[in-house]
């Protein structure tokens, strides 16, 4: 025999209600999971930025040379050759040229090839070293690049300070709190809607009746109610 | 010897009762309807506590009517309605005593009362036998309603021996009884040729019934108080 499934919206925000016990106990349980889950605090990443740039007074091919030169070996700021003489300006074993290369990045001020300015970019866990090893880094790129163009048009313009702190834990916390709750909101729920579709109880009083098409003579109040 | 028997004092009930007693007497006037078995769909659904309010229910609407307990396999003990031991429907059947000893007076006027006593393992028989069926046929003379209230047909086959020799019969179940206890019941009802005339639902909570009996408090909610009662009430209390 063909059984009909019947969905009554009524029952099942009434079944969701009967069972926020079970909603709430989820959702402590799993955002307790999340809160004990993100308790790593996580470490900081200190980003130290310094800014080299090209003199733009004196005479016009000075200048021009400059920018130039800037654009034409940027690339050496990261390349072995500033990571050893870096190194060697800071005198420390532990920073060696390989390690160093792997802290560097840079950026132009802006996109144009007729900037003047660029930011030299080193990354540590310790904020010292990276202010460091960015201060060396511009120091070698400066007087590398001089050298090649025989003047002193390339010049640091800001010592390095610490430009950014990154923690992937604390960013991240909260959220992956919220989706524990959440889930921890969510599946109760879908079993209780489940359960109230694939109910094999009476609950209402059309349950009695579309068994069998048989007639309800008669609903009786349950006398705690009364 | 008198039988105590009580209904809940409570409008709302007495309202859900009153509405089945209506349904049962309509089927009496349209179909002849006079001899009623109440069984359950399952155990602890009630059907006792129905039986009884609605034997109450029948008798203060001034109906003679008198209320059997079927449930003849229970002991004494385990029995709500324990009762007399050497007049009930056991003795009746064995040919023990007679009718005027078993039907026993209520403290309600039109209403009496029928103990069960215990059949000790022969209920079969006893409630298959000749004597049943002149015991239903003498109470017809004498009463308007008999209302024979039975264990549940899903625990034992005694309802639907009762159920093929009565006019009518009601199942009661409850919610949060199971559907296929339901279904079960009514088939095996069928099966043996009983007229089933519907089904109560019992122990329904508030927020269902609300939605049943849309106007469920008519008799209570202060929004259908009659204006001028209201004045008056008012008048009275500031005096």
């Amino acid at each position: 025999m063909k059984k009909e499934l019947s969905i009554d919206f009524v029952q099942i925000c009434r079944d969701l209600i009967r069972g926020w016990w079970l909603i709430a106990i989820c959702v402590i349980v799993f955002g307790g999971f999340g809160v004990v889950k993100t308790l790593d605090k996580g470490v900081n990443s200190y980003t130290a930025e310094t800014t080299v740039y090209s003199v733009t007074y004196g005479a016009l091919d000075e200048v021009l040379t400059g920018v130039s030169v800037m654009h034409q070996y940027e690339h050496l700021i990261t390349s072995k050759v500033i990571a050893n003489k870096a190194a060697t300006l800071l005198e420390t074993k532990d920073l060696s040229g390989d390690v160093i290369k792997n802290m560097v990045s840079y950026e132009f001020s802006n996109m144009s090839s007729s900037s003047n300015l660029v930011k030299i970019h080193a990354s540590s866990l310790d904020p010292n070293t990276a202010i460091r090893v960015a201060d060396a880094v511009a120091q070698a790129f400066v007087e590398h690049t001089n050298n090649i163009i025989g003047g002193n048009s390339i010049q640091i313009m800001d010592e390095a300070e610490i430009s950014r702190v990154y923690n992937s834990v604390t960013t991240d916390r909260m959220k992956t709190r919220l989706l524990f709750a959440a889930v921890g909101f969510v599946l109760p729920c879908i079993y209780l809607v489940l359960s109230s579709i694939f109910s094999t109880k009476v609950m209402t009083v059309s349950d009695a009746k579309t068994e069998d098409k048989i007639k309800v003579i008669g609903v009786i109040p349950h006398n705690r109610d009364i | 010897m008198k039988k105590e028997l009580y209904r809940q004092d409570n409008q709302l009930m007495q309202d859900a009762f009153d509405r089945i007693e209506v349904e049962i007497h309509l089927q009496k006037k349209n179909n002849g309807i006079q001899s009623l078995l109440l069984c359950g769909s399952e155990p602890r659904v009630g059907t006792t506590t129905i039986a009884i309010e609605l034997a109450i229910s029948m008798a203060e609407a001034g109906w003679k009517t008198v209320l059997i307990d079927a449930d003849i396999r229970k002991g004494t003990a385990y029995k709500r309605n324990a009762g007399s031991e050497n007049a009930n429907l056991v003795t009746y059947l064995e040919d023990k005593s007679d009718l005027k000893q078993v039907l026993i007076e209520t403290n309600y006027k039109n209403m009496k009362y029928i103990f069960g006593g215990s059949g000790e393992g022969n209920t079969v028989s006893l409630l298959c036998s000749a004597k049943m069926q002149q015991l239903i046929k003498e109470l017809k003379e004498e009463f308007d309603y008999i209302i024979f209230d039975a264990p549940s047909i899903n625990s034992v086959v005694d309802a639907g021996v009762i159920g093929s020799l009565t006019d009518g019969t009601i199942i009661v179940t409850s919610q949060g009884s199971y559907k296929k206890q339901l279904s079960q019941a009514m088939e095996q009802l069928r099966h043996v040729g009983a007229n089933i005339l519907g089904v109560i639902m019992n122990k329904v909570e508030k927020a269902e019934y609300k939605r049943y009996m849309k106007n469920y408090n008519y008799f209570k909610d202060k929004k259908y108080v009659n204006k001028k009662y209201k004045a008056t009430v008012k008048k009275g209390e500031d005096n």
